[in-house]
């Protein structure tokens, strides 16, 4: 990545978070000619958690996909795609029954627990270099029994309440966290997102093939580790407190590699960034599209995010075939 | 000597193999598929976790960090595939240096990714990036495999050419008795992950490779024949 694209992308990374701050700005500044206080606690408590979560969990997901994708020398491969966010749901959900959503402690180490067990059963199913269909299948199966047993734990909610709690939060929200939750999400990411910025070298010497890099003296299976669980933690940390948002994992290490010719372990900082910058736009189409009510983001990554999935299968077949 | 290797041992593979390779040495490893040759390879490498003793210029280089290790030994495994699609130019910059070797003809190469390199191109680049570190030793499984006669001769001439310059060596994992013989300052022979013996003359051939030597040509060897089956 040259000094210029990185300028570039923070550039546009700030102003997608001012935008995220303070849009939409008629009715801030109405509020603030009207109230100053309540309009100051209004962009304290509730637009400033909501633009940092964005930045958060979308900097996490763009690294903890670049990661993976490096891992498992696998284009596709992905936090979603691999069942590690189902994972991580799952865990919450579970946890959310025994201590109720507002305990964040609690709903953080089982999100992570959720996700590490995701994780560490793609790993056993698929092994360490999976085949493209191999990996997906496996992450498909993890996913669909994730799901499953998420949907019964909703079937056996003590109350409606409990129910309509964990519905709204597994459609994946950044909306209504407090400044505390935020922070909950945004330290264990930052602090994921570096550690893995660590990695990246033995990443890129890892693209030259796992014995190679073994003989070039990096240590594969304690490398491995260390991104899965850097990768729960982070990953679950996030889910915990905004639910499962898809697709920018797999999308936002895409466009990063291209910003580093192809390396996919350079590729963690720019993934960060991008990742940060697709969630905060999402989250701003969630607020402007005129709709009328507020989208669930998840919704939104979705939309965007599946349509490219498909063009990215059809074209890895049409290089395949060719 | 730059090597030292006692007692290496990587279970059901390779037993108790013990090798020493002198400055400026080019041995050939030869042996039947599965006797070993790669597990060796591997347990000189530091892939997996061999049991045994390495030791060049007194340290294990097996316990160096990737900042030191390249200076000391590089790998060249037997398969040309690489996972990810790099251009070939970083791919030898990842391995640890840079890529002066015109013998190779490696120019216009250089700026491709490697997926769409020809098998003898993507050969050649691979082979490319275990030299560019200029290592002590280096580790070569079959790396004639996929070159055309010509580039097979260029390339073990190139290699004898490197380990020439300041006390290098090569351990050459090699299926090709001719090849071998033609370029190897010694010969090692494996059987059933031992060092079995050294040389390619003597009766152990026979037994080992089953194949002997007829008119110039290996042939398969043959069974005396039964006399009660003759006419």
């Amino acid at each position: 990545m040259t000094v210029r694209t990185s300028i570039l992308l923070m550039l546009a990374l700030g102003a997608a978070f001012a935008a995220s701050a303070l849009l939409p700005f008629e009715s801030l500044q109405t509020l603030f000619a009207e109230d100053r206080t309540l309009a100051l606690s209004l962009l304290v408590e509730l637009r400033l958690p909501r633009a940092l979560l964005a930045l958060a969990y979308g900097a996490t997901l763009g690294a903890a996909g670049a990661a993976v994708q490096a891992l498992f020398a696998n284009p596709l491969a992905s936090p979603d795609l691999t069942g590690t966010t189902s994972g991580a749901a799952l865990g919450a959900v579970v946890t959310a029954y025994l201590f109720g959503f507002a305990a964040p402690v609690a709903l953080s180490v089982g999100s992570v627990l959720g996700a590490l067990g995701a994780l560490g059963l793609l790993l056993a199913l698929a092994g360490p270099r999976a085949e493209t269909a191999t990996l997906l299948l496996a992450g498909l199966a993890i996913s669909a029994l994730a799901g499953a047993l998420t949907t019964l734990a909703l079937a056996l909610a003590p109350s409606p309440f409990a129910f309509y709690d964990a519905y709204d939060w597994l459609m994946g929200s950044l909306i209504d966290r407090s400044l505390d939750q935020a922070g909950f999400a945004a330290l264990p990411a930052l602090a994921t997102i570096a550690l893995l910025l660590r990695l990246g070298p033995a990443l890129d010497r890892l693209a030259l093939g796992e014995e190679v890099a073994q003989s070039l003296g990096n240590d594969v299976a304690r490398l491995r580790l260390q991104i899965i669980c850097l990768t729960a933690f982070g990953v679950g940390a996030c889910v915990a407190i905004c639910g499962a948002i898809g697709f920018i994992g797999l999308i936002a290490p895409i466009f990063a590699r291209r910003l580093t010719r192809g390396h996919p372990g350079r590729a963690i900082l720019p993934a960060a960034l991008i990742g940060a910058l697709l969630l905060t736009a999402a989250d701003l189409v969630t607020r402007l599209a005129p709709l009328g009510r507020t989208l669930p983001i998840g919704v939104v990554t979705a939309l965007i995010g599946a349509p490219f999935f498909l063009w990215l299968v059809a074209h890895m077949r049409w290089r395949l075939a060719s | 000597m730059i090597l030292r290797a006692a007692n290496l041992s990587l279970p059901g593979r390779l037993f108790d193999a013990s090798v020493e390779i002198g400055e400026g040495e080019l041995v050939c490893l030869v042996g039947p598929n599965g006797s070993g040759k790669t597990s060796l390879l591997h347990a000189l490498a530091g892939i997996g976790a061999p049991s045994g003793e390495v030791t060049m210029a007194g340290v294990d280089p097996r316990r160096l960090g990737p900042s030191q290790r390249p200076g000391f030994l590089t790998y060249l495994p037997a398969t040309r595939d690489v996972p990810w699609p790099l251009l070939a130019r970083d791919l030898i910059a990842l391995g640890g240096g840079h890529a002066d070797f015109p013998a190779l003809e490696l120019a216009t190469l250089l700026d491709r990714r490697i997926d769409t390199l020809s098998t003898g191109e993507r050969s050649r680049m691979l082979i490319a990036r275990a030299l560019a570190p200029r290592p002590r030793l280096l580790l070569l499984d079959e790396p004639t495999a996929n070159l055309d006669p010509l580039w097979q001769i260029r390339l073990m001439e190139l290699v004898r050419e490197e380990i020439a310059m300041d006390g290098r060596a090569a351990l050459v994992a090699i299926h090709d008795l001719d090849a071998a013989a033609r370029h190897a300052d010694r010969i090692l022979v494996m059987d059933r992950g031992r060092i079995a013996a050294e040389g390619l003359d003597g009766p152990h051939l026979a037994d080992i490779f089953g194949i002997e030597r007829v008119d110039g040509l290996w042939q398969p060897v043959r069974l005396p024949a039964d006399p009660r089956s003759s006419p």
